[in-house]
């Protein structure tokens, strides 16, 4: 088959960029060709200007010598809760269908800029990112490349499934309680949620101000390294090298882990609530860890089964905030499950929130005590790869994500392997706060040993034979 | 009153009303409510004295020592 434009990485795109064998406005096109034959039936994107990002890409081919940047020329689609300047934020909701555009750009969208990539359009996403399965009632649900009869994940649905079928070699979503990770996991994509506050998230629409995250989402470990770079101001940079530390990734050929201890949580992973190949490739990634020389530990975080109730509780009382004055003059205007989950939100009370912020405190402190003793651990991104449609909310789908944002530690999610029903699964790759540098090149080795399929999803690939209703 | 009829109370008094296709969802013996209650329980399993309420995760002072 023959290898079009898009269906490089992100991080081949660059080198072959420099070498001069490929062009951006190549890379551009292709991907409009994959929007246009895939997102009417995937629903990936709620908005694009074809007509923009060609010309954008036309000029940077046209002046080699004048912008310089990591990310010159490459398209990154971007989660529609995020303010690009000129757009409008519908943040996936139908108040802001129709809201003026954003006079500026988030500071993640500056950053971006900077480093010359092209705001490739705005990605769908569920409603105001309060869920996770992006089945959107106003845009239309992200439907699973893998098997569109299967959801996406959310809330960050679209820029996993544009990754996936590569409309886009890269975007940004942001993760509240998984929102970056379900959607990896459930696409077969990477995604980091990095430290909390490390990156910027003013401009972009609140969730929960103090669970909110933003980071990159790509094919690849190395393509997610790359954007995350891009993102980084002095500051973050400084706070990452502060957190770098001693340790470092062996260059021997083999045992590159050699030093690196690696927790199990055993009590905090139950295996009857995975599916079979989810505990599998959970269990091979510490095979792996320990062919290449890490030192696997067994290690637990006391109390830190309440992260889960800690997280949601927090969030859905900041979520029915938020939301407040617009849940009493319209509250039909939400999706059904949206409008529940902020009903919910009025049930905390007071004293529920008081308790869930000095529990947090508690199990910062515990998890900050875990780092000092192994370097990263691991759990499966979500316990089950993505539920069909139109399921129930399944409680158990933020229980291995919601706990790592009540840390605030970074976490990358990486394909490990595919089940017999040929849905993606996945695991999370967590470490201390600012430990991303780290974090990644472990990710980058245990990606290597899990081996995880690089073509296409068959479905996108026979997209043509797809029958199911394109409206929704 | 079991615990459907229990929710469903609060949430009227809250001043929020269930339409048919919403009750279930949110009432139910598995529904969204509940899971709330379940939440509420788990947070006040643990000893958390010491701890003052904070949603402050600003690493960066910890890492200077402060």
């Amino acid at each position: 088959m023959i290898k079009r434009a898009r269906d490089f990485e992100l991080t081949e795109m660059i080198e072959l960029m420099r070498k001069g064998e490929l062009t951006s406005h190549q890379i551009v096109q292709s991907c409009l060709e994959a929007v246009e034959a895939y997102n009417e039936k995937f629903r990936a994107f709620i908005s694009i200007d074809a007509d923009e990002v060609l010309a954008q890409s036309r000029k940077i081919d046209l002046q080699p010598g004048k912008k310089k940047g990591p990310l010159k020329g490459i398209p990154v689609a971007i989660k529609d809760l995020i303010d690009v300047a000129g757009q409008v934020t519908t943040a996936g909701s139908s108040f802001f269908r129709n809201a003026k555009p954003a006079e500026s750009d988030a500071p993640i969208i500056q950053r971006l800029r900077e480093a010359g990539a092209i705001i490739f359009g705005k990605t769908n996403l569920h409603e105001f990112a309060w869920g996770g399965t992006s089945e959107n009632p106003h845009f239309g649900f992200c439907r699973n490349p893998w098997n569109p009869e299967h959801c996406a994940g959310g809330s960050s649905g679209g820029s996993g499934l544009a990754i996936a079928t590569h409309m886009a070699p890269g975007a940004l979503g942001t993760d509240t309680l998984g929102s970056i990770r379900h959607p990896s996991s459930f696409c077969g994509v990477v995604g980091l949620k990095p430290t909390f506050g490390l990156l910027a998230t003013q401009g972009i629409f609140p969730l929960a101000y103090t669970f909110d995250h933003v980071g990159p989402m790509a094919r690849t470990v190395a393509d997610v390294e790359t954007i995350f770079e891009a993102l980084l101001d002095q500051k973050a940079r400084r706070l990452l090298s502060r957190g770098r530390g001693k340790k470092k990734i062996s260059l021997k050929k083999s045992k590159r882990l050699e030093g690196i201890r690696m927790g199990r949580l055993t009590a905090l992973v139950p295996k009857e609530i995975c599916h079979e190949t989810t505990w599998q490739k959970y269990e091979k990634a510490f095979e792996f860890a320990e062919d290449e020389g890490a030192i696997v530990v067994n290690e637990h975080i006391p109390d830190f089964e309440t992260a889960l109730a800690t997280g949601f509780t927090l969030t859905y009382a900041q979520a029915s905030e938020i939301h407040y004055e617009r849940m009493a003059k319209n509250p039909e205007g939400f999706g059904e499950d949206v409008r529940s989950l902020l009903e919910l939100g009025y049930m905390v009370s007071a004293v529920d929130y008081v308790r869930a912020q000095r529990l947090r405190a508690k199990l910062v402190e515990e998890g900050k005590h875990l780092t000092e003793r192994i370097d990263a651990w691991i759990f499966p991104t979500t316990p089950k790869p993505a539920p069909r449609i139109g399921q129930p909310i399944d409680p158990t789908l933020a229980f291995f994500t919601a706990p790592i944002c009540t840390l605030g530690f970074p976490s990358v999610a990486i394909p490990s392997g595919i089940t017999p029903e040929g849905l993606p699964v996945s695991i999370q790759i967590i470490s201390g706060p600012y430990k991303e540098s780290l974090l990644l090149e472990i990710a980058k080795i245990l990606e290597e040993r899990l081996d995880f399929p690089k073509e296409l999803p068959t479905w996108v690939a026979s997209a043509t034979a797809l029958s199911f209703p394109s409206k929704q | 009153m079991n615990d459907s009829e229990f929710a469903r109370m609060l949430m009227e008094k809250q001043g929020i009303h269930l339409e048919s296709s919403r009750a279930q969802f949110m009432t139910g013996s598995t529904g969204l409510f509940n899971l709330l209650l379940a939440l509420r329980s788990e947070i006040f399993k643990k000893d958390v004295s010491g701890y003052i309420p904070t949603d402050d995760l600003d690493f960066r002072e910890r890492g200077r020592g402060k």
